[in-house]
């Protein structure tokens, strides 16, 4: 795999195509666990772990599998993956186990593992797609614990469980509707931050063909 | 001439092979389950030391004698709450029970609770030092139960307090767990009743009284009916009744057990229950104290558990006997049925009518007390076919026994009106029915015969 090739899906799964907020997939949990940064770590390491695993397989079935039967051979798959992960979490992280919850098993139908195995996994080699479920799944990581973050600081004036200040807390940010306008600051940030790099970078390259161009002309002349 | 191959359908070999590969990818990943399943299969006794660790932790390596040799028996471990299904005991002689509590989200929640005695003698209490969610049926919000929950609910208060009619289930929530809480209320208390009643862990003047009458009735699980006016009517001299309770068995009658007094001076007497007047004069107890007095048996034998009920309604109700059905009038396809007619010596009459309509088309029967003016003058609930939310109208007694009172049963139809409950509609509606089938009766029947 060519090192151009696995920065372009690094960057896709990070930044450009981040699953929460530029896809805007997953947001399900994104708005449920988003209270305390350390269960969005173990959610985040969940989704990264079937992600992976489940692009690698149905990558490599990408040839077998018929067109017909794609979608339910696919979650068969990532059920699989997300059982195999509950079932590790219950015998050897059960305190994490008892925080994720509902949220686990509801990994199965997170938007963003179907949407990748449906439009990333299905149509590249293994490889790709495997970095593909890393990136992704690393985006989705960062983006919710970073919700987190805000949200447990200013809801309950704690960081990843270690109180920060006693007694301080917005309750607001602790609710839903706390998450709802969370998650839209960081959407509009996240974009307007994002648009004015690529303007910026559209522009540099812009620059850079007229020098080039000027530069060939002066030469020929 | 030659025969010429059929060619293949390729749209059928294409539904096949599509069935086939779903097929093996199920069969693959399955078997993948099942290998991993064995591997990381977690046993209730590394539940069990996880969650003491996290909040016991001097229950250690556990009492290993008592773990080893205690079985649970199922047939007292069950009760109206819930049900305990493992006891074990910590290393500094805590319990911990491991209990279901009924209500919750798509089924129940199993909870760990760590009881330890403390005191002695009269003064021997029991009192909850942790407990922890073990699991719940279906997926749930139980997350929302945090450490400060853990460490709130329940953690230092005795077990008697779980067991009193004061605490509701519906105390002890949280929001948008609501269901769940309710189970895990549940749970504690099928849990807190398991430790006085099997364990006794406890010694209260109830606890004591139904060990004492239990042990005059082998077999037999007993309950106290509380009643607040104290069953004055019962008292003999200086002696008053403490308790009076109910006994069930299976394939078996129904016991009526009085107890009077309390300690080493408690006199008991058990009949069997819905005798009449006549039948209770003439039999003798299933059992009785060794202590109990003539004085006491008798005055149990003359006033039936039947016309104490009846007497609160109408004042000095005797009954002489049950009377014959009209077959014809006794069924109404809309109202429902009158079973049983019950005369008083002075004309008033107790009707039991079952009035349909009620909770998934099942029924309500009730008695129906009707005065000699021909008024309705009190009535209560003896069964619900289906059990439904009846238990909505029962803990609203105070209010709901009024419904009715002073009705002419003489009235062409008794409306439904504001006698009902919110939440139990159709149970409402069935007592509905049953009362105009018992009025309606007690007209063509009874007021027309008389």
């Amino acid at each position: 795999m060519k090192l151009q090739r696995f920065k372009e899906i690094a960057l896709d799964g990070t930044v450009r195509q981040n699953p929460t907020f530029r896809l805007v997939l997953g947001t399900c949990p994104t708005l449920a666990l988003t209270t305390a940064a350390i269960s969005c770590l173990g959610m985040g390491a969940a989704v990264t772990f079937v992600l992976i695993c489940s692009n690698i397989i149905i990558s490599l079935l990408r040839n077998i599998i018929p067109d017909k039967v794609r979608i339910p051979c696919f979650i068969v798959i990532i059920a699989t993956f997300v059982t195999l992960v509950r079932m590790f979490m219950e015998a050897f992280l059960p305190d994490l186990y008892d925080v994720l919850g509902l949220f686990l098993p509801l990994i199965v139908v997170n938007c963003i593992i179907l949407g990748r195995a449906e439009s990333f996994a299905s149509h590249n080699p293994v490889l790709d797609s495997a970095c593909d479920g890393l990136f992704m799944g690393l985006g989705f990581t960062c983006a919710i614990t970073l919700m987190a973050i805000v949200r447990e600081v200013l809801g309950s004036g704690k960081l990843f469980g270690i109180t920060l200040w006693e007694g301080f807390s917005i309750a607001f940010f602790a609710n839903q509707a706390g998450a709802f306008l969370t998650f839209a600051l960081f959407i509009a940030i996240f974009n307007v931050c994002y648009n004015a790099v690529e303007r910026k970078l559209k522009h540099r390259a812009a620059h850079k063909a007229v020098e080039a161009e000027n530069k060939a002309a002066a030469e020929e002349a | 001439m030659e025969k010429t191959k059929k060619p293949a359908n390729p749209a059928l070999i294409a539904a096949v092979k599509a069935v086939a590969v779903l097929v093996i990818i199920c069969l693959v990943c399955v078997i993948l389950l099942a290998l991993c399943n064995d591997l990381l299969y977690v046993s209730d006794e590394e539940k069990l030391a996880h969650s003491m660790s996290k909040i016991y932790p001097d229950y250690g390596e556990g009492d290993k004698e008592f773990n080893e040799t205690f079985k649970l028996d199922s047939s007292n471990a069950t009760n109206s709450y819930g049900s305990v299904v493992d006891v074990k005991k910590a290393a500094d002689g805590a319990y911990v029970l491991t209990a279901k509590g009924g209500g919750g989200y798509k089924g129940t929640v199993t909870v760990y609770l760590v009881v330890k005695e403390e005191g002695e003698g009269s003064s021997k209490d029991a009192k909850i030092k942790a407990w922890t969610i073990k699991e719940s049926d279906g997926e749930t919000l139980l997350a929302n139960i945090t450490n400060t929950h853990r460490s709130t609910w329940y953690v230092g208060k005795s077990i008697t307090e779980y067991t009193s009619e004061s605490f509701s289930v519906d105390n002890n929530k949280v929001s948008n767990t609501t269901m769940s809480s309710k189970a895990i209320n549940n749970a504690v208390k099928a849990a807190c009743e398991y430790c006085i009643s099997v364990l006794e862990l406890v010694t209260t003047p109830e606890s004591e009284a139904i060990k004492a009458v239990s042990a005059l009735a082998e077999g037999y699980t007993f309950t106290i009916v509380t009643d607040s006016d104290g069953y004055e009517a019962y008292t003999v001299g200086e002696n008053k009744l403490s308790f009076y309770l109910e006994g069930t068995k299976a394939d078996a009658d129904t016991l009526e057990a009085y107890v009077y007094g309390t300690d080493e001076n408690r006199q008991i007497v058990i009949v069997k229950s819905g005798l009449t007047h006549d039948e209770l004069l003439a039999a003798e107890p299933v059992a009785k104290s060794e202590n109990a007095t003539a004085e006491v048996v008798d005055k149990v034998k003359s006033l039936s558990h039947f016309e104490y009920v009846i007497g609160k309604m109408h004042e000095g109700f005797q009954y002489t006997g049950t009377a014959e059905l009209d077959a014809g009038l006794a069924s109404d396809s809309k109202y429902g049925t009158v079973n049983k007619v019950y005369n008083g010596a002075d004309g008033a009459v107790v009707i039991e009518a079952t009035g349909n309509g009620g909770f998934e088309s099942g029924t309500v029967t009730i008695n129906v007390v009707i005065g000699t003016d021909g008024k309705v003058e009190g009535w209560y609930i003896l069964s619900s076919e289906k059990q439904s939310f009846i238990d909505n109208i029962t803990s609203a007694w105070d209010t709901v026994s009024s419904w009715y009172v002073g009705t002419e049963a003489s009235e062409a139809e008794i409306a439904l009106g504001d006698n009902k409950v919110n939440g139990t509609t159709y149970s409402s509606t069935a007592i509905n029915h049953a009362m105009n089938m018992a009025c309606h009766y007690y007209v063509k029947c009874i007021a027309a015969a008389a």
